[in-house]
């Protein structure tokens, strides 16, 4: 679905990527984590084909985002977290816009728009901006693009629309279809995402499945200080210590995405090695 | 790459009608605004102002001043982080984006201006006519004058729309200022040139007085074959300027987007 190979992308003289790898198959949510400034919005723009690879390969659905082919862009459906809608109503968009998706379905639409509670006839300029946001999502899963980038989607949502959002990117999944999803709120959509791509220092130092994750990862609550020989990373709580450490047992164990964010960049190499080879058992 | 990916006329089309649709009330109001001054000069004109053909001359202010600014505009979402996104992101190609933007300045502007200010005119004499017993001619869009206009208004109206893909602020200021330059470095070219040719005639960067007394006298002597050749060589730039001064901006302006960023 997704390949980019050696890719070097930066702003002026500033370099922000550096011989970037990734690589993604059709079928999942993948789950785009990174600190600030780590470059999440930029890669999600190169495979939008808006930002141009300064070097290397970026090939998304086998075209070449760059070249903008109208074939290309409506299988691509971004969705940012800054974005300007017209002064027209609900329902005078999609007949804009639909035409250009010819797989688009307005019974999905219909029922993403009442799933979202919204008004069809409203001005898409009366929506707050989390409404905007849902609005666009419903057009988007109503377009069936076989892409959806999805840039911190959560933001500006209440908590029932989170609710709202988890159900519709579950109900959308099928297997020629890719969500990739940034964001900081990883808690919001933890139960979604799978794989967990980590973006730091220019490069990807983490793109695993979180069976494989969960299986050779496990989280545990401590009294006590662990051993530093077994901790892969520790946080200290009021009456504790939160543990990462290789899981033992080799069952599944609940993973919160923040934590293993966290210790991923603290402890990148020990996690990758133990997840690479399998475990240590 | 396939042609239907390069150029699709129902996505030409789409595009072309979300444009007139998305920017209807700003298009009304423009509308609004310079029927409203046509109606009240057409009638201070009837009382015998500027002649009687004072609508071809609103028409063109229109088509000239009206244009270029529209033009200077044409490409502002492209250069806004939020609208950009939409904007590229619609699936069509960058040739049909440009394309429909540019049959819209160009033809569509040209054809929609001059069917308005026919209705101005209509309307405007008709009211002269039932207040005041007087009246201007009414606007004839198809006299030879008006589509030399209608030509002039092409070539104008090209580098605006380059100006309209570069620059991301004040475009049309941008636009002026850089023509400016364009024609004094394009002086300051060929004054060397003539420099260069002529060196022993020039004192510093100015011509001396001898060669221009020679210069003169050949220029009054109609038959020089000195002066045909300059004829020829003015009236051949002439047209190379007419005919290649649009097709080239388009092209800039295309690569131009082609390229950009967001």
């Amino acid at each position: 679905m997704i390949t980019i190979e050696n890719l070097n992308f930066g702003y002026t003289q500033k370099a922000l990527f550096s011989r970037l790898d990734l690589t993604l198959e059709a079928g999942n949510i993948c789950g785009l984590l990174g600190k600030n400034g780590a470059g999440k919005t930029t890669l999600l723009k190169i495979m939008a084909g808006l930002l141009f690879p300064q070097n290397g390969r970026a090939e998304v659905m086998g075209y070449v985002p760059g070249n903008r082919r109208p074939e290309f862009l409506r299988e691509v459906i971004l969705l940012p977290e800054e974005f300007h809608l017209p002064s027209v109503t609900a329902s005078d968009y999609v007949s804009l816009h639909s035409p250009f998706y010819p797989l688009f379905s307005r019974e999905l639409y219909l029922q993403h728009m009442a799933d979202f509670e919204l008004d069809t006839d409203q001005s898409l300029d009366a929506y707050s901006y989390g409404q905007k946001k849902k609005y666009l999502l419903a057009f988007g899963l109503a377009s069936t693009c076989r892409l959806m980038l999805l840039d911190e989607p959560t933001n500006g949502l209440d908590i029932p629309s989170k609710r709202q959002l988890r159900k519709a990117l579950a109900a959308a999944m099928t297997p020629d279809r890719t969500f990739i999803i940034s964001t900081h709120q990883a808690r919001d959509l933890e139960h979604l995402i799978d794989p967990v791509v980590i973006l730091d220092s220019g490069r990807i130092i983490f793109n695993h499945p979180m069976d494989a994750i969960s299986t050779h990862l496990a989280v545990h609550r401590r009294t006590l200080p662990p051993s530093p020989d077994t901790a892969l990373y520790v946080e200290n709580l009021l009456d504790g210590y939160l543990v990462v450490s290789e899981n033992m047992d080799q069952e599944g164990s609940s993973i919160d995405l923040e934590i293993l964010f966290n210790a991923v960049i603290e402890n990148h190499d020990r996690i990758s090695d133990i997840l690479d080879q399998g475990g240590a058992s | 790459m396939r042609f239907g990916s390069f150029l699709s006329i129902n996505r030409l089309l789409l595009l072309t009608r979300n444009t007139l649709i998305l920017n209807r009330s700003q298009l009304l109001v423009l509308a609004a605004t310079a029927g409203a001054i046509g109606l009240i000069i057409s009638a201070f004109n009837a009382f015998g102002g500027d002649g009687p053909a004072i609508h071809q001359k609103l028409f063109v202010l229109l088509l000239l001043i009206g244009g270029v600014i529209i033009s200077g505009r044409l490409f502002r979402d492209i250069h806004r982080p939020t609208r950009a996104t939409a904007w590229f992101m619609t699936p069509a190609s960058i040739s049909e984006k440009f394309i429909s933007l540019l049959l819209l300045s160009t033809i569509g502007f040209i054809v929609g201006t001059a069917a308005f200010w026919f209705l101005v005119s209509l309307v405007s004499e008709g009211l002269n006519y039932l207040l005041f017993k007087h009246t201007n001619n009414l606007f004839n869009p198809f006299e030879i004058r008006m589509f030399k206009f209608m030509g002039l208004y092409i070539i104008l109206q090209a580098p605006f729309l380059l100006g309209a893909v570069y620059f991301k602020k004040m475009t049309f200021s941008k636009t002026v200022l850089s023509l400016g330059l364009y024609f004094i470095a394009l002086l300051a070219a060929a004054l060397m040139v003539v420099k260069l040719i002529f060196w022993n005639d020039f004192e510093g960067l100015v011509p001396s007085y001898e060669f221009l007394s020679r210069f003169m006298d050949t220029v009054g002597s109609r038959d020089s074959s000195t002066v045909r050749f300059f004829e020829g060589l003015m009236v051949s730039l002439k047209w190379v300027f007419r005919l290649a001064m649009a097709p080239l901006c388009w092209v800039i302006a295309f690569y131009r987007l082609k390229e950009t960023e967001v």
